[in-house]
């Protein structure tokens, strides 16, 4: 008898999560139209401002992330619990992805507001550390192969770099006090704000798909791997 | 009774680890030589002009010294990890901070060793004036320290006993010390050109506030790492 | 301060959301893809199983 995928009850269902996956895509796809279409020109910025509703979402949905990782390294610590490693380590990686996104959208608005692709503003410079250390916590993940050792270094790695990123933001800020001043759009329209708050749910509801999906595909890496393990035991 | 026998298993610790390298100074010299290196080396990169020189003579001092601690933290594990130390260590009743806290001092006075050396080098080598404020600069130098320190202390526990420890210790570490770096070479530069604006205060408090977070958040978090 | 020629900014906008597109397509593929291989992974070790046993 083989034992099937959809008879495990411990392994996450698909359930009703592609259909779900559909609708963020569908929701994308009306706010950016929205976005680009329904927008009037801002006063001083021009079409330009339509960056945000990319920028601006990715770098909260990118912030959100690192809070869950934070939590569930947390978790982790508390109740040791594998599944909420496998959490974080999916946010981590979403967040990576966001946040590397960001960085990129922030000097595709920073060239033509700015006239540079990258200046060391507080806000740039301490986004791009957070990427390293996002990079660098999915490092140390691919580097052990013991899946305990790699749980509880993470948790820890993870925690860490969260207690450090106000940190960094503060030592980064003073250290550019001098020099800039953060230039914000002065009017805001009712509708650049609906048209923002619509992409910031839809890059929501994309990152919850995300995670959750990465999370059911770490879940099953993992049951393969003790299902390997089982049966080496078994033949000997 | 009980925290008299942590200390006292600390200072063992402390002691163990600096016999061993006292015992061999080839590890304390290659780093320190390293350390010296990477000082010439910027001033190559910086060009012969002194006043350039002055200039970044802060930021190419704090390079220095973390690249060559790198080094230093990972050797501090591997010397154990070689020789099947560390388990038995782990295996010794009592807490398991003492044996962070022991590391970190003796890692402390290893970095710090160094620090001296390469600062008198590159007092030298970058044509600094030495300031009146000078405790001032030594205190910035010793709180820049325990940060990079307990951070490098921790991180090569996990780093020194993965795969590719050589590069996944400074790409754990170094994003995590870029408040240590901003604050210390900042407040180096600003006491070497006189402190006009006081801005060096300031500084000196950030790096305090992050030495005590990232003694503290190690200091709990070692139990977890060590275990496994 | 004037509008930015507001003309040539429409090429760092196209810029911009083809990029997040790229991104967000580009990660959905390797989601899905990490998922198939994952699951085809599990499927392979849990059928040699009673084989072995």
């Amino acid at each position: 008898m083989t034992q099937s995928v959809d008879t495990n009850p411990d392994l996450p269902k698909p359930g009703y999560w592609p259909w779900y996956g559909i609708f963020c895509f569908l929701f994308l796809i009306g706010s950016q139209a929205s976005g680009l279409l329904l927008s009037v020109p801002d006063r001083d910025m021009g079409h330009l401002q339509k960056i945000m509703y990319v920028h601006v979402p990715a770098a909260w949905i990118m912030s959100l992330t690192f809070v869950v990782v934070l939590y569930y390294s947390f978790r982790y610590l508390w109740k040791q619990q594998e599944n909420d490693d496998l959490v974080a380590a999916s946010a981590a990686e979403v967040g990576a992805a966001f946040c590397g996104l960001t960085l990129v959208l922030g000097m595709i608005w920073g060239k033509p507001t700015w006239g540079v692709w990258w200046t060391w503003d507080a806000r740039l410079t301490s986004t791009l550390v957070l990427f390293l250390i996002m990079v660098s916590y999915l490092a140390l993940r691919a580097f052990i192969d013991d899946p305990h050792r790699r749980a509880q270094w993470s948790a820890a790695v993870g925690i860490l770099g969260a207690i450090n990123v106000p940190i960094v933001y503060m030592s980064v800020k003073w250290w550019r006090t001098l020099h800039q001043v953060q230039s914000m759009p002065s009017t805001v329209d009712p509708m650049y704000v609906i048209n923002l708050r619509l992409n910031a749910f839809a890059f929501l509801f994309l990152m919850i798909y995300f995670i959750r999906r990465r999370y059911e595909a770490a879940r099953f890496e993992r049951a393969a791997e003790l299902a390997v393990q089982a049966a080496a035991l078994g033949r000997r | 009774m009980s925290a008299h026998e942590d200390w006292r298993r600390v200072r063992a610790i402390v002691w163990k680890d600096l016999t061993t390298e006292g015992r061999s100074k080839a590890g304390f010299n290659s780093v320190a030589a390293l350390g010296v290196t990477i000082l010439v080396l910027f001033g190559f990169a910086l060009g012969p002009d002194a006043q350039a020189l002055r200039d970044a003579a802060a930021g190419a001092l704090w390079l220095a010294v973390l690249f060559a601690g790198v080094l230093a933290f990972n050797r501090s594990y591997q010397v154990e990890l070689e020789s099947g130390a560390l388990e038995p260590l782990l295996l010794y009743p009592g807490a398991r901070w003492t044996i962070f806290v022991g590391k970190l001092f003796a890692n402390l006075i290893f970095v710090g060793l160094m620090l001296v050396i390469v600062t008198l080098v590159g007092i030298v080598l970058f044509q600094v004036t030495i300031p009146p404020s000078w405790p001032k600069l030594i205190a910035v130098l010793a709180l820049g320290t325990i940060g990079l320190v307990s951070l490098g202390t921790f991180y090569a526990a996990m780093a020194s006993r993965s795969r590719a420890r050589e590069v996944l210790l400074p790409l754990l570490l170094f994003p995590m010390l870029v408040p240590v770096l901003l604050a210390a070479m900042q407040a180096s530069k600003v006491l070497l050109n006189g402190d006009m604006m006081h801005e060096a205060g300031a500084w000196m408090s950030m790096l305090m506030a992050y030495d005590v977070i990232f003694v503290v958040a190690p200091l709990l978090a070692f139990e977890h790492v060590i275990e496994v | 301060m004037g509008a930015i020629g507001s003309e040539n900014n429409w090429s760092y906008v196209t810029a911009a959301f083809i990029i997040s597109w790229c991104v967000i397509l580009g990660y959905t593929v390797h989601v899905h893809r990490v998922l198939a291989r994952a699951r085809k992974a599990y499927e392979d070790a849990s059928a040699s199983r009673p084989k072995g046993a």
